[in-house]
Order: structure tokens, then sequence, then C-alpha cells
């Protein structure tokens, strides 16, 4: 909803959630919609892991942001 | 302009009851218990119940966006084993439910055990025979059980809330077969829960709290106001709830023992909100320290050894019901944090036939 009022966004998840992310985003009429998946789970994870798994998300987080 | 829905789709189906009722588990269109066949003659006594058009469109529901239609309500009702004079509060549940503040999106798919719990007020809660006393959120009683069976039927069949695919709770909760109650209107020594939101009490409501389960509160030992006050504060202000984790709206259900000690001493309901908003607090020492890191950076607690975490941002924000028979305990319903808010729908049923139309010659 955002993308649609011009903000560039992308938008975040595990893989765990995968089905559901692309189950609401069909049921929206925004089949396409890039999602930034990283490996599960992103809560209770200490700070080295948090950076890993930063980096493992950057190219999808840049494209989600970039593609119109 | 009121959106309009397709029909139901029907089909036809012959064999004994326990082919239809396979058929039915077998295309996961239940919650697991066995389901009352919607037949097209039991749908219309529900419909009858009503005066809107059997394909207006209540709510569309997340996450299948699926587009809870009057008929779609009614065959889920007739499944659950509801009565068609319950179908009103159903209607208007559904409606609460799909109001954007109660925040369904998240409410179905949340890993959290989120139910959505029916508080129903006014006089169609005893016409039809809805439970505020003894047991009133257990089992026992026939529209309490089924109304809340048909939300959930609605919430899987025509939202999409499958478990583990649209529906992502972690454990779920028994509160999410079946979650709906009677305010004890009767016993309550305050206004009702709708009276307090400004309806009358001849007007019947109903009233969405996205919620857990009841987490029970005793007392046998208290026999003032504030020591049931101060039990009740100790259980609310508590590790591990959404509501500790990010405030929100919370419900208490006093049962009405407490509710009468509480309010011989003389608190009104408004006090009792003070009360608990100022007591029902976590101490921020006693968290780990990821958790009051969280605090400090996300919520701005002051990082001291006597800071004392609120479940709310003010009085106004926890809801207040008196609920139950005889007997020292109370229970209170933490909520989904601040994903959910409590919304409310008048219930409106057919408008009784002139006199003359039921006379008979």
């Amino acid at each position: 909803m955002l993308e649609q009022r011009g903000v560039p966004t992308a938008v975040m998840g595990t893989f765990e959630f995968e089905t559901l992310a692309r189950l609401e985003a069909k049921n929206r009429g925004i089949e396409t919609l890039p999602l930034a998946l990283v490996p599960h789970p992103l809560g209770g994870i200490r700070e080295d892991e948090v950076v890993r798994k930063a980096d493992l998300a950057l190219p999808s987080v840049l494209k989600a942001l970039t593609i119109p | 302009m009121t959106a309009v829905g397709p029909a139901a789709n029907t089909f036809v189906f012959s064999g004994e009851y326990e082919e239809v009722d396979a058929l039915y588990q077998e295309r996961g269109w239940t919650d697991g218990l066995p389901i009352v066949p919607p037949t097209e003659s039991a749908v219309r006594a529900f419909l009858e119940a009503t005066d809107r058009d059997p394909r207006e469109v209540v709510g569309v529901l997340p996450p299948r966006q699926g587009e809870a239609t009057v008929e779609r309500i009614a065959i889920n009702a007739v499944m659950a084993g509801c009565r068609p004079e319950y179908f009103p509060v159903i209607v208007a549940g559904i409606e609460a439910l799909a109001d954007p503040l109660f925040n369904l999106d998240s409410v179905q798919a949340t890993t959290h055990p989120v139910a959505p719990l029916l508080v129903v007020n006014g006089p169609i809660a005893r016409e039809i025979g809805l439970n505020a006393g003894y047991n009133a959120f257990g089992q026992g009683t026939r529209a309490n059980v089924t109304i809340g069976r048909a939300v959930r039927l609605i919430l899987m069949n025509v939202g999409g809330g499958l478990p583990g695919t649209g529906d992502r709770a972690t454990q779920g909760s028994p509160a999410k077969l079946a979650y709906c109650v009677a305010e004890n209107e009767a016993e309550n020594p305050w206004e009702p829960l709708h009276v307090e939101a400004g309806f009358t009490r001849d007007d019947s409501v109903v009233t969405a709290f996205g919620c857990e389960a009841p987490h029970n509160i005793q007392d046998h030992y208290s026999n003032t106001g504030i020591g049931v006050l101060r039990t009740v504060a100790g259980a609310m202000g508590q590790a591990g709830s959404n509501n500790l984790l990010g405030a929100g709206w919370p419900l208490l259900s006093l049962g009405p023992e407490h509710a009468a000690t509480i309010a011989a001493d003389g608190f009104s309901k408004r006090q009792v909100k003070e009360f608990l908003f100022e007591h029902a607090r976590f101490p921020l020492a006693r968290l780990g320290p990821e958790y009051r890191r969280y605090q400090i950076e996300r919520r701005h607690a002051v990082d001291a050894p006597d800071t004392m975490l609120p479940i709310v941002r003010g009085p106004d924000d926890i809801s207040v019901i008196v609920v139950g028979g005889a007997g020292k305990h109370s229970s209170w319903q933490p909520t989904f944090g601040d994903g959910t808010r409590p919304t409310r729908r008048v219930i409106s049923a057919r408008a009784p036939a002139p006199a003359s139309a039921s006379r008979r010659g």
C-alpha cells in the first residue's frame, strides 16, 4: 500500500512464512510483490546473526526498492 | 452503497449423514468437529432472521479476502449448529471483525494465540439464551458455543484462516474453537459495557476483542475493594503478555462477587481502571536483558531499579465487564497487544411482523 503511494517498499520476512506472504499478496492482486526473505527466525537471534541475515537480504531488499 | 457478492454455490448430494460429513471433513470445510449439513432449507430459515439481502457483503475477510455475504455467514452458522435466532448476533459480530481497527489481517495470520471474543450486551442476549452466569466462558450453552464456532468457521471457510497456511498460530488456543459470552448485566454494579459506550440498556450490541483465552484471577481472602484490586493488578501486570510488550486494549472480566466487593467500597468503573493503570505493572528490573533493552529503547522506559512497566497507555484503554456466577474468581483477557482494538456493532434483528399478519384465520 505504501508502494502504491509512491514510497519504495521492501517486504521482509523469513522463508517459514513465504507461503503466507505470497498468498496474501495474490489475494490482494499484487502477486508479483517482491519479497526479501531470510532463513527463519528473525526474532530472538543474536547480533552477529542479525548482521549475517542482513547481508543475505541486501540484494533482495535493493531489488525490491528499485523495481517499481 | 452496499457491495453485493456472489450467490453461494450449491451442489446435490445424496447419501447418509456420515457421508456428507465425511465430504466436508475431506474438503477441509470444518474446524475438526462434525458439521450440520447446510441444506438450502436450513440456510433459508437463517436468512429469514434478518432484513439484509443474502448477497450483501458484510465484510471482506483476510487473508483470502473472502467476501462474507449474509448467505455465506448463514451457511457457516448452520454448519456450526446455531439456531436461526442467533443469526443477527453473528452478522453483527462479523461486521465488527471486518472493521479495519480490529485488524483481522494480523489477527488471522499471527503466531500469537489470539481469538476473536464476542461480548454480547442488551436484550438479545437474554432472548436467545446466551449464558452470562456460571461457566459462561465454558461449555454447556448452545448459543455461546455455536455462535463462537460459527465465527471460527467463517474465519476459516470465508477468510481462509487455515492452520499452517493462513493462520500461523504457534500453539493456538482452545478459545479459537468458540469464544462468545454475554455480560452479566443483572449483577453488574456499574453500567454495562454498551451503556458505557453511549448505547441504552435496550440496545443490543456486540463488542469484539482480539484476545487470549481467560487467565483466571482467584481471590478468596480479600474482603475489601482494594484487596481484590491488588490481586487483579498483580495478575494483569505479568511478563509474557503482548500488553506488556506493546500496550493495547486488554479486557478484565470480573466475577459478580469480586465486582460487588469492589463497588461496595465505592469504586466506580472508571476508578477501577485508574487503579489498574497505576498498579497492573511489571518491574523492569525483573525482565531479562534483551527485553529490558527493548523497553528502554523502544518504549522509552526509564532505566532505573524501581521502574514499573504499564500494560496500557492510559486507564481508558482497559475494558471491564462482569461475567459469571457465584464464586471468588475473575479473569483477564490479554489482547493481541497494539495489533487490535475492540470494535462494536449494533445487533439488529428483523423487525417483528405486525400482529395482524401473524394472526391465524
